[in-house]
């Protein structure tokens, strides 16, 4: 609860701050919101479940995991692009509307209602909406704030009018009934149709085929730094709401449901990875790529039981490499462009950040010891006795993945006589970020 | 203790040349290796006498996935030959001016420290790991490094093709682990895991770690990277690729790929050892027609390899044991030779075989070496090859006696083209100045033919290391 109130309060204070004229201390305050989330999660820990709010909302040990995920996402990504905010001018905006939608991000994590969902995911989005449109003087910004705006509204009631039909079917919002309801017997037609929709609208809101077509031109057109928010808690925080959706409540329809997701994950798998190797730009290279991660998320809800150690370690592995990533593509497309050639020669006036940018690609492509490899590890092991023949899919689009990543190292470790230099911010974050990267093979225990 | 310390010295020092601007990079890393053979050496003498080289503690418990090194006798024999070769690439290396040095070294001494740990590993997901590591730093020392106008085609074709082969193991290992009751990477559980599968799961889980290794050593019809990607790269890493990268994969066979599946290899293993015979004559045919020393070099390593193979998947005691002597002999082998090519190509400034002549009369004691190493690449008694090849025919004539004389031809072959390239560089009239060798590159073909003689003629020194490996 308190962690929820600390995510609300956030951005009503950083509003305050901006109208007494404290910008300063703008950027420590959410370093602390956010740290002292983190820490509360941890005090937490190993609490029994809690049901607070008249049963909307839940502290369960997944809750707590998934926050904690959340949590340090967001600071990490503060911690790279707190430059790059506070560069537009109109950082208490960009700073509130940030802190709303951590705040939505949460309560997707915790939810035990679909109201809940539903509100969580409105709070998770609207900010985002006018984050994505932010830069007002590009038209690409504009452009991609509006695309996502109508799609995402237009998922969104897609997704409400699943709820809407499965509480006609079951009689209830609350998960615990609606679980009860699904496993007793036969599931009602009603009901499927429900599933079907509220699948569709989740399937817009994480990206996944056929419903991914929004993600490269609202991922491309956003700031960068926005880019990377939606790439790494938006995406984490919606799936984290699918998964206690889908693998807690909706768990009698899953047998059901898993022909369909296999099919979804493997189009997802092999359109998100062509179109990823054609792109010769890089932002809209990673918006394919990511695309593809969110297959691999997608997966782990058919992995059978309700284990979240293999979605939690995915969402964290791939949203601290993706950061890292993000972080030096912003610094090169300030300086020049986002294209693959504005890449090339990168290493040999900023040795640094070619190299945090190729271990982040690396981490996302799934080279071990990078925790993109314990990330895809744990999707296979759980797939390998189940779904044979979709994990030798990933696998094999893995390695179209692994082309259109070494591409982009191929570039900056070409030699050119005039190479790009870019300004190098944040070189201890990122190499905290690289410590994680490696790091984490240790810390999958815990998770 | 022993195992940690001898990958834990080069990874320290690719870290330390990776972060200091000056020095003298040959020399700290040769001074590493001379340490990493001291502590091996000594490591040997000290189990002899009691102390425990293994180690492991746990990473990942839930997966039973452990850091475990082991300290047995095929450990230490590849780990000596990976310190061995290590030691002759830099010490080669240090003639050559090369640019911006210091990562170059700290690139080499990472892929030594990752084949330490793959050769070492006593958990299979551990042995993946590094051996999917160990690509990262030869693909930069090709990238950055390597020469030729396709460099980056070629580096990008031998880095998905190799990653490509290996995901295939993943699946593999991750098979095995999933049919336990109790899920652990730890070699001894996934031996008997292994052992438990049907002959029919066994061969599939075979069929996908051979592809992984097929690629990596590579064996015809997987071998399509090799010789452009031998083409391309420095030297260095050619010989990195050659004398040790290579020796994982044929290593994974005797560690990983006999113990688990022995039984599905016998029943539906046949088309491996088919494909490593053919391997063995088509790389003998293609060695035959090269026109380049450095690509002959490369297709003869093919069927050396293939050799290997064949042998060790015949499951023969003679086999495992002739597999493993022929890797290490092999590795020597390889970088020796490819010392002879370098050493030829800075005179010439180029390798067209056809086109030199009269080295011998020019430098005698070049030519001479030369001719001992070529002897021992032609398994001629009394050298190393010969004794590595001979187990390996035999454990394979327990399987077929056709596919022994097949591959018996490659010696026939590999005579004929090791001799016919001899010839046409070192015999008849000098045409072409050829400077005297200098003092490292005499120093360190001599050292290799001492090598190659005193184990072809005391080659009990290794094999009383090996014996009794499962």
């Amino acid at each position: 609860m308190v962690i929820l109130l600390i995510s609300a309060l956030l951005g009503v204070s950083l509003l305050a701050l901006e109208i007494f004229k404290l910008r300063r201390w703008m950027m420590p305050l959410m370093v602390m919101a956010f740290l002292a989330i983190i820490g509360g999660t941890f005090a937490l820990w190993g609490m029994n479940e809690n049901v607070m709010m008249q049963g909307m909302i839940v502290m369960d040990a997944y809750a707590l995991r998934t926050t904690a995920v959340l949590a340090i996402l967001a600071l990490f990504w503060l911690l790279t692009q707190h430059q790059n905010i506070e560069k537009t001018g109109n950082s208490s905006d960009l700073y509130a509307l940030l802190a709303f939608s951590f705040c939505g991000a949460l309560l997707m994590t915790n939810f035990t209602n679909l109201v809940m969902l539903f509100l969580a995911i409105e709070i998770l989005s609207i900010p985002v909406y006018v984050l994505a449109a932010s830069n007002r003087s590009s038209l690409l910004s504009n452009e991609s704030g509006f695309k996502y705006f109508i799609l995402g509204s237009a998922a969104s009631a897609i997704l409400l009018f699943g709820i809407a039909l499965l509480y006609g079917a079951t009689g209830s919002f609350d998960l615990y009934t609606i679980h009860d309801a699904l496993m007793s017997g036969t599931i009602a037609p009603l009901s499927w149709v429900g599933l079907a929709m509220i699948l569709t609208g989740f399937g817009f809101k994480i990206s996944v085929a056929p419903f991914h077509f929004w993600a490269p031109d609202v991922y491309q057109g956003a700031p960068t730094p926005i880019t990377g928010w939606m790439a790494t808690v938006v995406k984490g925080a919606a799936i984290f709401g699918m998964y206690r959706l889908f693998k807690g409540a909706f768990d009698g329809a899953m047998p059901h449901l898993e022909g369909i997701l296999v099919i979804i994950i493997a189009i997802t798998l092999v359109i998100a990875n062509g179109m990823a190797s054609i792109q010769s730009n890089v932002k809209r290279m990673l918006a394919y790529s990511g695309v593809s991660h969110a297959a691999f998320m997608l997966a782990t809800m058919i992995i059978p039981g309700f284990d979240p150690q293999s979605i939690v370690l995915y969402v964290i592995s791939y949203g601290i490499s993706s950061l890292i990533v993000f972080s030096i593509m912003n610094q090169v497309g300030q300086t020049t462009g986002e294209e693959l050639n504005n890449f090339r020669a990168l290493s040999q006036e900023n040795p640094f950040s070619a190299a945090a940018m190729t271990i982040g690609l690396l981490s996302m492509a799934g080279i071990p010891p990078l925790a993109g490899f314990f990330g895809k590890y744990y999707v296979i092991s759980g797939l390998i006795s189940t779904h044979p023949g979709l994990t030798i899919i990933m696998i094999l689009t893995s390695v179209v993945g692994m082309y259109y990543y070494l591409k982009v190292i191929f570039a900056m470790y070409q030699k050119t006589s005039t190479p790009v230099v870019v300004e190098e911010n944040n070189k201890v974050v990122l190499s905290l970020g690289i410590i994680a990267l490696v790091a984490m093979m240790v810390a999958v225990q815990w998770m | 203790m022993i195992a940690l310390s001898i990958f834990l010295i080069p990874l320290l020092t690719s870290f330390l040349l990776f972060n200091s601007k000056t020095g003298n990079a040959a020399k700290t890393a040769l001074t590493s290796l001379i340490l990493m053979l001291l502590v091996a050496i000594g490591g040997r003498v000290a189990t002899a006498y009691g102390l425990t080289g293994t180690l492991s503690f746990p990473l990942i418990s839930s997966i039973g996935f452990s850091f475990s090194l082991l300290w047995d006798g095929p450990a230490f024999l590849m780990v000596l030959l990976t310190i061995i070769a290590g030691l002759g690439i830099v010490y080669f290396s240090q003639d050559k001016e090369i640019h911006s040095s210091n990562r170059f070294y700290g690139w080499i001494m990472m892929m030594l420290s990752a084949m330490i740990v793959a050769f070492l590993a006593g958990d299979a997901l551990l042995f993946y790991l590094c051996y999917e590591w160990a690509l990262i730093p030869i693909f930069f020392l090709i990238l950055k490094w390597g020469h030729g106008e396709h460099l980056s085609k070629v580096t990008m074709r031998f880095f998905l093709y190799t990653l490509f082969g290996s995901l295939f193991m993943m699946l593999s290992l991750l098979y095995v682990h999933q049919s336990m009751a109790a899920p652990s990477f730890d070699m001894n559980a996934m031996w008997a895991a292994g052992k438990a599968l049907t002959a029919g799961e066994q061969g599939w889980v075979f069929a996908g770690l051979f592809i992984a290794f097929a690629v990596k050593m590579p064996v015809f019809p997987f071998h399509s990277w090799q010789p452009s990607t031998y083409d391309h790269a420095p030297i260095q890493g050619t010989m990195l690729l050659a004398a040790i990268m290579l020796k994982m994969a044929t290593f994974g066979l005797v560690r990983w790929a006999i113990p688990m599946t022995a039984v599905g290899i016998a029943e539906n293993g046949h088309w491996a050892i088919l494909l490593s015979v053919i391997s063995v004559v088509y790389a003998s045919f293609m060695a035959l027609t090269q026109k380049r020393l450095k690509m002959m070099i490369a297709y003869s390593s093919v069927a050396h390899v293939g050799m290997i193979s064949a042998g060790i998947l015949s499951n023969t005691d003679q086999g495992t044991v002739g597999g493993l002597f022929e890797m290490f002999s092999h590795g020597i082998l390889a970088v020796a030779m490819f010392v002879v090519y370098a050493i030829i190509e800075k005179r010439y400034g180029h390798d067209r075989m056809q086109e030199m002549g009269g080295i011998r009369t020019a430098a005698p004691a070049f030519a001479f070496l030369t001719f001992i190493l070529v002897m021992c690449n032609v398994a001629l008694p009394f050298t190393s090859g010969f004794v590595g090849e001979f187990l390996l025919l035999q454990s394979l004539a327990h399987y077929s006696l056709v596919y022994t004389a097949i591959a018996g031809l490659s010696v026939i072959l590999g005579a004929a083209y090791m001799l016919r390239g001899f010839q046409a560089m070192f015999l008849g009239g000098n045409t072409h100045a050829f400077k005297a060798l200098s003092k490292n590159e005499k120093n360190i073909l001599a050292i290799a033919v001492l090598l190659v003689i005193v184990l072809g003629v005391y080659p009990h020194s290794l094999l009383q290391l090996i014996q009794n490996v499962y």
